[in-house]
């Protein structure tokens, strides 16, 4: 049977680009559809006004929003649209490369114990926690392949929560960094806690056809200049297109997979750059939308097999959405506190902290309950942003700051101090009040129904959250820092969602089996982070690539191979 | 609005804006630049004119609104084709109140008032009216747009916010062409 092209990828983001470099380079023609425009290297800059002010790298909410939905204090749900209240974003990044593009690159692996969390720990009530039907050491080949091929740097020190590893160290040796890492690793010996040098998905040194950091301090939030950032973009597709065999189209905004009788997806109807209606077919169809587009995607292509939304015959499309959960807090350090020489040092930008701690990923603590799961808590600069830094000191202790007290308190917070922040990651218990579903009126500009997403959250996020955000406290005091806080919430980091679409052995409980094909729809495999039945607890983006590279493999197989290497042999 | 008037009204405390005032950019791409009318009458940015002022004021040492172009920072977002409909009405109905509650409590306008009397307008729409305290902190943020934003958009001319509060911008730095309404 001939198609357009033997795979259509939905979604050029962390999910989308393993699987478009994997198969173009094994010999298959990949399509990649991306509703946002292509930007380069050459349309990067540190501009806060595009990234973070006026939001120039995502969709313009009156034409496509969300509704989210909050639990209110007294029961019940607090609904918002997103075009009113454009606070609750939940658009992350709609350009080639998608979000990858804005990501720091903090790149965790999860450990062995992410994959048997139930088994463990067992039930927690109000929690619907599972294993996952892989382990470990199904995906380490893959975290490895992604340190080589997407650029990950970073040092390997002997600590005991030191996940295995199929390979020594990291292709890449940390990226420099600044004087505060020093300070941390002191106050952890002192605390008898074990300080680990970060990985990041940032390359120290020219390699893989892309450029080194250039240490500019705006990382985060920001597109990266120079390809250093290991995005998707900049690390696999570029190198997919060149290979003659990966076609981008941006600018493509994907409405509806169409289905046929036998409930197999035959094609991908879509609206091109000039809002013109299009339709591609492919042997394969890999969705990667990130969480929430991903499972409206699926929710809004009804068909004869799949009345309630495509591969939702047993109703868990959209269930169990995940966020990084967890707990965050700052200090400050004065340089008055420290010798000349050493503010000197503080005073830098551009060099990274690059710290975390791993030793609470189990909490073993007879003061905080029985051994349970708990996670990463690592050490960052402020975000350099000044407008945004300027606008949260204008609260006052009885109201609104202005004036010259406003102009002091502006002189005091920039010149006289670094800050450091703590950002503390635990599970996100996958719960039955969070979850993805179609909005019954909201519709975006192509007449389609927008995502709404319910966001309850478990306590268990708050308490462990909590925990390691003290924990992480405790260095920043132990460094001399003052005005430290630290603290758990419930609202979710709209950034870092995951789950919708979890895979499993159950057809009943799971939307995709353990290769992440659906298990309704034989071509249909979602790759973006909605796989993840658990959060684990670390950013997501290490183990989204890792997985969608183990995936791209068995899709290759399924077509027969590495049709390259079968020729030359 | 005549802008030539309305550069007469503020150019008293502004030695540094005369400079850059001529190639003040709209926000939003060329196409859109319809110079459309911002909604507000001459008094009523002098009004505004001097809450920013009063909000951030000029100093030797320090820059103030006037210097980093606040008001003209107001006047393109009221103009951009591009702002929320409802966001100008807004900003220019906070405008309003304002010399409602100058004529309220003192009968002059906000502009003819003492600094104590300006503080207890605003103190006064802080506390007791429904909206002010969101307003006065979107004139707060628009200050600090205009105050910490890269010169390119028009605010912060010669980087004196980045100087004043010894901030390092990060690099490379958006050319004008690359400006974000541009992308």
């Amino acid at each position: 049977m001939s198609h357009d092209f033997d795979v259509c990828v939905i979604g050029s983001g962390a999910g989308g680009g393993p699987i478009a470099y994997a198969l173009a380079e094994a010999g298959y023609s990949v399509v990649v559809l991306e509703k946002g425009p292509w930007f380069t290297e050459k349309d990067y800059y540190k501009d806060e006004l595009a990234c973070c002010i006026r939001n120039a790298y995502t969709p313009d909410l009156k034409q496509q929003s969300h509704v989210v939905e909050t639990e209110l204090d007294e029961g019940g749900w607090r609904r918002r649209e997103t075009a009113q209240d454009t606070s609750w974003n939940l658009w992350n990044g709609n350009v080639v490369g998608g979000s990858s593009n804005f990501m720091s690159g903090f790149f965790h692996r999860l450990k062995p114990v992410d994959f048997k969390q139930l088994s463990t720990f067992g039930p927690i009530e109000g929690a619907n926690v599972v294993d996952w039907p892989i382990s470990y050491d199904d995906l380490e080949p893959y975290y490895t392949k992604v340190e080589q091929v997407v650029g990950v740097s970073g040092r390997v020190v002997d600590h005991p929560h030191q996940e295995p590893r199929s390979t020594p160290d990291f292709p890449y040796p940390p990226t420099t960094e600044h004087s505060i890492s020093g300070l941390i690793d002191q106050a952890c010996d002192k605390l008898g806690i074990h300080s680990v040098p970060m990985p990041r998905a940032i390359l120290s040194k020219p390699g893989l056809g892309r450029k080194s950091c250039s240490y500019s301090g705006y990382c985060g939030a920001f597109g990266c200049e120079t390809g250093a950032k290991g995005s998707s973009r900049a690390a696999l597709l570029n190198h997919a297109v060149a290979g003659g065999r990966c076609k981008i189209l941006p600018g493509s905004q994907v409405t509806r997979l169409q289905s046929d009788s036998s409930g197999q997806i035959t094609a991908v109807e879509y609206r091109d750059n000039n809002d013109v209606v299009k339709h591609i077919d492919a042997a394969v169809y890999v969705v990667a939308c990130q969480a929430v587009e991903t499972s409206r995607l699926l929710l809004n292509s009804t068909g004869e097999k799949h009345p309630h939304g495509l591969a939702n015959n047993n109703g868990q499309v959209g269930k169990n959405l995940l966020f990084a959960g967890g707990g965050a807090g700052s200090g400050r350090l004065r340089y008055a506190d420290f010798p000349a020489e050493k503010r000197q040092e503080l005073r830098q930008v551009g060099p990274f902290v690059n710290r975390t701690i791993h030793d609470y990923y189990v909490i073993d603590d007879a003061d905080f309950g029985e051994k349970q799961k708990g996670g990463t808590i690592d050490f960052v600069h402020l975000h350099p942003n000044p407008i945004s830094r300027a606008t949260r000191q204008m609260r006052g202790q009885d109201g609104l700051l202005w004036g010259k007290p406003l102009k002091r308190k502006l002189e005091r917070h920039f010149r006289e101090s670094s800050y450091i922040k703590i950002e503390a990651f635990c599970d996100w218990m996958p719960v039955d009040d969070c979850f993805v579903s179609l909005d019954t009126s909201v519709r975006d500009k192509w007449d389609m129904p927008v995502a709404k997403a319910r966001l309850g959250f478990h306590v268990r996020n708050l308490q462990v959250g909590w925990y390691l955000a003290s924990k992480g406290a405790e260095v920043l005091k132990a460094m001399g820092a003052e005005d430290v806080v630290s603290f758990a919430s419930g609202s979710p980091p709209l950034n870092l969602m995951a789950g919708g679409c979890r895979f499993g052995d159950d057809a009943k409980t799971s939307v995709l089996n353990a290769d992440c094909r659906s298990h309704d729809v034989e071509n249909l495999y979602i790759t973006d982070g909605s796989f993840m039945p658990s959060a684990g607890s670390a950013p997501f983006t290490w183990t989204i690539y890792a997985n969608a590279f183990r995936v791209a493999d068995k899709i290759i197989e399924r077509l027969g191979g590495n049709k390259l290497q079968s020729q030359s042999s | 609005m005549d802008r030539r008037h309305f550069l007469k009204i503020t150019s008293a405390g502004a030695a540094a804006t005369a400079a850059t005032t001529a190639s003040m950019p709209l926000f939003s791409a060329p196409k859109q630049q319809t110079a459309g009318d911002d909604g507000l009458s001459d008094r009523q940015w002098q009004t505004l004119d001097a809450v920013l002022d009063h909000l951030f004021p000029s100093e030797t040492e320090a820059p103030g609104a006037r210097e980093v172009m606040a008001v003209y920072w107001l006047q393109r977002v009221l103009r951009d084709d591009e702002t929320d409909e409802v966001h100008k009405q807004f900003l220019r109905a906070g405008v309003a109140q304002v010399d409602e509650t100058a004529s309220e409590l003192y009968q002059k306008s906000f502009a003819g008032l003492q600094h104590e009397q300006r503080e207890a307008v605003l103190r006064h729409m802080e506390k007791n009216q429904q909206q002010g305290r969101a307003w006065l902190q979107e004139m707060i943020r628009y200050i600090f747009e205009a105050l910490l934003s890269d010169p390119v958009y028009g605010g912060n001319p010669q980087a004196v916010g980045w100087k004043w509060l010894q901030h390092t911008p990060g690099f490379p730095r958006p050319p004008k062409e690359k400006r974000y309404f541009l992308l």
